[in-house]
């Protein structure tokens, strides 16, 4: 399109002072007075009448005319306007008599609500308070973990008094989708940790001549804190998920206050059978990560020392105590719990809308492997003293 | 940033809608066969029929979501899923669509929703398009205070309002309602009836609406085309469907519902 094209289907106005006796300035408005042509014609028009006390408005040359272009017109006019506004055109007076009704709400509104300044601040400031929104964030995060944690406890104990109480069925089908579909990829992952481990520690105790302690190290290192560690990071990426996604969406679709109108509690339905599936099943996927840590370890011993795995099960006989096994299972049902109850409570406290779902699937997620990190580290220390 | 505008549309004297022949099948599901149908310039027309006659796979055929089987649609002159897309889409910019939820984008708040098409399709500064929005929150009879609300925050027929007042933010010649009453209360959807009836008339707004709502179809409707058997049974002012012999739209008026919207009427 030529720029004279362009220009002939703008919208535009041309003023004539007052002549003669009138007292009246012209204005003379031409092209489209369109929403798509109106850029910047509001602060131009404002501009020129504004020396003028009365206008009176030609529309011969106009063309045509929406709510956008009569609410513009109107908008500067104001009380300004001379006579009828388009005495030929019944339709564009009615437009503007459609936005002349709506001027006292904007007027209104706009008076409540002024445009606000802009500060600027220095960054530092927004740094402190975003930093202060976050601590209180994460205060009242912990208050609300442990006030969740309390009522799964509490009804836990309750359905170990009443088992008839507890949905075998949900509780099956979670204790699969949570527990045994995570053992495939929990396997190849510590296999790939476990041996990248072995060949890290060949490398380096080889130059003292001990590179046969890697069996050792990995098989400690394995037990104690991969295995667990990861198997609990990657059920926090499936599992906290998964539920806070499953629980949020219910309680969109109001399926929740569904199950309490009838007399369900979702605690019990939905929450306890999901907390109790990963603790009980935290520690088979556990073990299997181990199991799969020492053999991708062995595998890398064989490769780069050329002791089979005769030789990787000797010494893990008589150089790694059973006592390493037990301190990496102890920890697994309480990482469970957590990444569970993150995991639902994060569903739990979905809104209304999809932002939030998306956001507290997030944050479930990030929570649980947080938590998992934290707690992986409090009984790191309470075994430091544990001998092997 | 400049914004892309298209020139104006010159074939403004053609009737917003004309489907010929159009025909809609899902597998060995047919869902339209033959359907014919003209909305004229200006007109409120109400497309009624049961659940399952096909209403809203007619209505995402014209909105050019679904591609029909075989058949012409026509929007003012111009054939949909032909020609380029940047055409389609102009023409589409001439149309609003009220979607039965609302639709309205959660992200947004209210202003914001009405303003995302003149983002999009203008060259307005922020604070231009942030006062028209303003007008057609106002015209579609939402409170302002309302502005900058999120949409989770409003209620259903808050939400009704502000995806109005989204579908007329570029000043849409014509109007898609999907169900505008469906969940409002009696007092609200007599007031949207109105709302809808005032705006068509001073905007010279051609209005195609799907409804079950028969006070809407007695107050503000024109024409009433009723979907059965896969096609327009019929198409005509009320007091010619009441008529009708066809045993569905026979039904839909004198059953024990319909009777008792004319009885309220007399």
């Amino acid at each position: 399109m030529s720029k004279a094209a362009a220009k002939s289907i703008q919208a535009d106005f041309s003023v004539q002072g007052p002549e003669g006796d009138s007292s009246a300035a012209v204005l003379t408005l031409t092209g489209h007075w369109v929403i798509m042509r109106l850029e910047g014609i509001a602060n131009r028009l404002q501009a020129a009448i504004k020396r003028y006390d009365k206008v009176r408005v030609d529309s011969q040359k106009l063309e045509t005319l929406d709510t956008a272009g009569a609410f513009v017109l109107r908008q500067v006019l104001g009380d300004k306007l001379d006579g009828d506004v388009f005495p030929q055109n019944e339709s564009w007076n009615r437009l503007y008599g459609l936005v002349d009704t709506c001027k006292g709400d904007l007027d209104t509104y706009q008076k409540d609500n002024p445009e606000k300044r802009r500060f600027w601040l220095h960054p530092i400031y927004f740094m402190l308070v975003y930093l202060g929104q976050l601590m209180t964030r994460f205060w009242r995060g912990f208050i609300n973990q442990s006030t969740f944690m309390g009522h799964v406890i509490t009804l836990w104990m309750v359905s170990i008094v009443r088992p008839s109480r507890i949905r075998w069925a949900a509780l099956f089908n979670l204790m699969q989708r949570a527990g045994l579909e995570a053992l495939p990829i929990v396997f190849v992952t510590n296999m790939f940790v476990g041996a990248t481990l072995a060949f890290l520690l060949v490398l380096t105790l080889k130059q003292f001549g001990a590179a046969v302690f890697a069996v050792d190290m990995v098989a400690i290192g394995v037990l104690r804190e991969f295995g667990p560690l990861i198997a609990a990071v990657l059920v926090s990426g499936r599992s906290a998920s998964a539920f806070a996604a499953e629980i949020g969406s219910m309680k969109m679709n109001q399926e929740i206050d569904a199950m309490r109108v009838l007399g369900i509690d979702p605690y019990e339905a939905l929450v306890l059978p999901r907390v109790v599936a990963l603790v009980l099943m935290m520690p088979l996927v556990t073990f299997v990560g181990m199991a799969a840590g020492m053999f991708g370890g062995a595998l890398a011993i064989w490769g780069s020392l050329g002791n089979g795995p005769a030789f990787f099960v000797q010494r893990l006989h008589d150089y790694v105590p059973v006592v390493n096994l037990f301190v990496g299972m102890v920890k697994t049902p309480f990482l469970a719990i957590t990444i569970a109850v993150v995991g639902c409570r994060m569903g739990m406290t979905v809104k209304d809308d999809v932002i939030s779902l998306g956001r507290q699937v997030t944050t479930a997620v990030v929570q649980s492997i947080f938590l998992v990190f934290m707690i992986d580290a409090v009984f790191a220390m309470l075994f430091n003293g544990f001998v092997f | 940033m400049k914004r892309r505008v298209l020139p104006p549309l010159d074939n403004e004297s053609d009737d917003p809608i004309v489907i010929t022949g159009l025909n809609n099948s899902f597998g060995t599901n047919v869902i339209h066969e033959d359907l014919n149908l003209t909305v004229k310039r200006g007109e409120i027309l109400a497309i009624v029929g049961g659940s399952g006659s096909g209403k809203t796979v007619l209505l995402r055929s014209i909105l050019g979501l679904q591609k029909p089987t075989s058949g012409d649609i026509f929007l003012f002159g111009h054939k949909l899923y032909e020609g380029s897309e940047a055409r389609t889409r102009q023409i589409l910019a001439k149309t609003g669509v009220l979607f039965q939820s609302g639709a309205l984008f959660s992200t947004l708040s209210v202003v914001e929703n009405v303003m995302a098409p003149m983002m999009e399709f203008t060259r307005l500064s922020r604070r231009e398009a942030r006062s028209i929005a303003l007008l057609k929150m106002s015209l579609a009879g939402l409170p302002l205070r309302a502005a900058d609300l999120m949409p989770s925050e409003l209620s259903g027929g808050m939400i009704k309002r502000a995806a109005l007042a989204r579908a007329l933010a570029l000043d849409a010649q014509l109007l898609f309602l999907d169900e505008p009453t469906a969940g409002l209360d009696p007092i609200g959807a007599a007031a949207f009836d109105t709302l809808i009836k005032e705006l068509a008339r001073s905007m010279d707004l051609t209005v195609f609406m799907i409804t079950h709502d028969l006070d809407s179809l007695y107050a503000i409707c024109d024409e009433i085309a009723v979907l059965a058997d896969r096609h327009v049974a019929e198409k005509g002012p009320v007091e010619q469907l009441e008529k009708s012999d066809h045993p569905w739209i026979h039904e839909y008026f004198h059953g024990p519902r319909g009777r008792l919207s004319k009885k309220e009427k007399a």
